[in-house]
């Protein structure tokens, strides 16, 4: 038996997991969750500008 | 009657409204703290929606503007983010500690934007027309500097919180309905995080525009998450695996 594996299978799925969510969320997923983040991260870059007087 | 800065807040306020008022009627019923916390936090967005929708009908009022700041513009992310905490640290004691500190800084918070000086004339400048409420109307220094504080915690609490609670479900392919929800709560709350950053920078409309549709998907996330999908949907499916 030969399961799918992509550099971030750790990080993506457990080791004895067989299941998947229909197809669109499986793809669709992974992206929402990295806009996300990037999201985060350019909020916290403006705020730090805001409380150093950047911005 | 401009609809973006009468209208829409208006309607904003009234989803916020009716959001805090269901969850207010869960934790009636289940007495979770994150409930408690996540429908104090709603009703704090209604009033930011209404206050703006009130300056926009009526104009300057001293009193609303700092019902609007304290409430709108300062607390709401944080209060909502404390109830992600609740819900998400184990500790409890953590997550107490994090609830004081909060209730302390909001009461000082409060002390300060009521006893703040203000002059409405500064909303207006640049960019800015005075059509929309903006904190450039508080004049005392160091007021407007606790708000990104309050902000980032509450953001980073709330939106981390619901992509973690987001990533945790689909890493385990399980309750694809939460998933979902948590997704939508995450964009939802990032939304209006985004339109008072294009605020201040001086970008008309953005900040009411996106209260509204961050609080649309907020609640649609909320909805998602607590009804699960039918059972053919969320049912998970076994990939397809190469026998040898």
């Amino acid at each position: 038996m030969e399961t799918v594996k992509t550099p971030l299978h750790r990080f993506t799925q457990r080791p004895t997991s067989r299941h998947t969510y229909p197809r669109f969320w499986e793809r669709a997923i992974p992206i929402f969750l990295v806009l996300i983040g990037l999201a985060i991260l350019i909020l916290l870059g403006v705020g730090l500008a805001v409380v150093l007087g950047w911005l | 009657m401009n609809f973006v800065t009468t209208v829409l807040p208006f309607l904003s306020s009234a989803v916020s409204l009716l959001f805090a008022l269901l969850v207010l009627w869960r934790f009636m019923r289940k007495r979770g703290p994150h409930h408690l916390l996540w429908g104090i936090g709603m009703l704090f967005y209604a009033i930011g929606g209404f206050c703006e929708g009130y300056y926009g009908a009526f104009g300057w009022n001293p009193l609303i503007f700092r019902l609007w700041y304290l409430f709108g513009a300062m607390l709401v992310a944080a209060w909502l983010g404390q109830g992600t905490a609740y819900l998400l640290i184990r500790r409890r004691g953590v997550a107490h500690m994090l609830m004081a500190i909060l209730l302390i800084g909001s009461i000082y918070g409060a002390i300060r934007v009521f006893s703040a000086e203000l002059d409405p004339a500064l909303m207006s400048g640049g960019l800015h027309t005075a059509s929309e409420l903006s904190g450039r109307a508080i004049v005392t220094p160091g007021v407007r500097t606790l708000t990104p504080f309050f902000n980032l915690y509450g953001t980073v609490l709330l939106v981390g919180g619901a992509a973690y609670s987001a990533w945790l479900f689909w890493r385990k392919r399980v309750l694809l309905h939460r998933t979902i929800g948590n997704v939508l709560i995450a964009i939802g709350a990032l939304l209006p995080a985004f339109g008072g950053t294009f605020s201040r920078m001086g970008i008309p409309g953005a900040l009411y525009i996106s209260e509204f549709l961050g609080a649309v998907l907020l609640f649609a996330g909320f909805l998602r998450a607590t009804m699960p999908l039918p059972q053919s949907a969320e049912a998970p499916q076994v990939s397809q695996t190469v026998t040898s």
